[in-house]
């Protein structure tokens, strides 16, 4: 008998070279509970390996602030990250 | 954010006469573009269509921040430039596009390139930067500086099909007081540009131009500035959608002081007696009446037009002066015009500031 993981439902919303990586522009995605930052991007890259480099290098937002420490900052159900890739052009 | 209200003349009020009518705009509004100094960092694919509308309404001074020569590649999205520009400095040519439009709009060419060291010096002299360069490092050399004036920023920013624009301002009031490094965070390396990844020209129209609306709402207080959000535009299915922005929670600590700077310049703190009345110290009182006794009375719109009075003009440009008024707005905004015309130790203030105890009997009422 396995023991269940449980989980919790964040909003991700990806923007401009990460929306273009991962193919879409926003989803619900489920994480286990207590899950970091850090740890919804990792899930994030293993659904898609090519979008890796790209969000490797994305300012993320949860619920709207910077997120200095992705390793340690724990998502709630409900919370919304917004993954935002810098670029500089003009 | 206060420019001063400028007066128009009855050509300009001709020329504005749709804004002047404008719901929610109207000739008070006009008038403080008329009267405000606008400095625009780069004269590129943003910078093009930001000027181009700053300068066609009837900003009072334009600073341009380009040290770049137009290249052909340029010409599809830079509009200022035409083919005849190439291997010239963008400040000129785009200069000399802006002065075709027949606006009273004063150009004033900076052909440099915005470092850490010259750029309090350039952006003090303005009321607004619009930041439309194409370099990290220099974004975030306009980003810190303007945090430590107070001075807001409206950043935007394009790459291939999509676009970001918003409005940094470490002064601003309800958690909204968001920069640049708050959203971005350290400086990252420079990556892709429009040079390696391409860029759909037109695109950097929208973006500009919204970057001009986001202007034109700060300098009026018309509208709701993107003032905590940030916008981004997805060219692809012309889309664009906000990301609200809250106020950082833990405060870095070099954030505070930049806050600090910003209460320096909107509430200076009182200044020393002797200052009023120190020999090479010049006290300028530009309030709707001569309050400060013994100072030099100026009416604003001389200032913004240019016509100084003899005392002033005999002021040695190195020597101090203290422009004053009831609420700090018109003083700040005389500050920078005085500063723009060669002083160089200007500061503003207020009458209860320099007169913090009543004891000239001007300072509170």
């Amino acid at each position: 008998m396995s023991v269940e993981t449980r989980t919790t439902t964040v909003e991700v919303r990806a923007f401009a070279a990460a929306r273009a990586a991962l193919g879409w522009a926003g989803r619900a995605e489920v994480v286990p509970e207590g899950a970091t930052v850090a740890e919804v991007v990792a899930q994030l890259a293993a659904a898609a390996p090519a979008a890796g480099p790209v969000l490797a290098r994305c300012a993320v937002l949860l619920d709207g602030r910077r997120v200095p420490d992705p390793a340690s900052a724990v998502v709630r159900a409900g919370s919304r990250l917004d993954l935002l890739p810098p670029f500089a052009g003009g | 954010m206060a420019p001063l209200r400028a007066q128009l003349d009855p050509d300009e009020r001709r020329r504005t006469a749709r804004h002047a009518i404008l719901p929610g705009f109207g000739p008070d509004a006009q008038a403080l573009v008329r009267g405000a100094r606008v400095l625009v960092v780069g004269a590129g694919g943003l910078g093009s269509p930001v000027l181009y509308y700053l300068a066609a309404a009837g900003v009072g001074v334009l600073g341009i921040v380009d040290d770049d020569d137009v290249a052909a590649s340029n010409l599809p999205r830079q509009i200022l430039h035409g083919g005849g520009d190439v291997g010239t400095p963008k400040t000129a040519s785009a200069a000399a596009s802006l002065r075709a439009l027949g606006s009273p709009t004063r150009v004033v060419e900076h052909r440099v390139r915005l470092t850490a060291s010259n750029a309090e010096a350039l952006l003090a002299g303005y009321d607004l930067v619009v930041d439309g360069c194409d370099t990290f490092a220099t974004r975030y050399v306009v980003g810190d500086a303007a945090a430590r004036l107070g001075l807001p920023v409206v950043w935007g920013t394009v790459l291939g099909w999509d676009g970001q624009v918003s409005v940094w301002w470490s002064g601003a009031p309800d958690g909204r007081a968001l920069t640049y490094r708050d959203v971005f965070g350290e400086q990252p390396p420079e990556g892709d540009t429009c040079s390696s990844a391409g860029v759909l020209s037109p695109a950097c129209g929208v973006v500009g131009t919204t970057m001009a609306v986001e202007a034109v709402k700060l300098l009026t207080g018309t509208g709701e500035p993107a003032l905590g959000r940030l916008l981004v535009y997805d060219a692809r299915t012309s889309t664009w959608d906000g990301v609200d922005l809250g106020a950082p929670t833990n405060p870095d600590p070099r954030h505070e002081g930049e806050s600090e700077g910003w209460a320096k310049v909107h509430h200076q703190p009182p200044l020393e007696g002797e200052v009023a009345t120190g020999g090479n110290t010049l006290v300028i009182d530009v309030g709707l009446h001569p309050v400060v006794p013994g100072a030099l009375w100026v009416r604003l719109d001389d200032l913004a037009a240019g016509e100084l009075p003899d005392a002033l003009e005999a002021h040695p440009v190195g020597d101090p002066l203290v422009v004053v008024c009831d609420q700090g707005l018109r003083s700040r905004g005389a500050a920078g015009l005085l500063r723009a015309e060669g002083w160089l130790q200007v500061s503003a203030t207020t009458y209860a500031a320099l007169d913090p105890h009543g004891a000239a009997g001007f300072g509170h009422d």
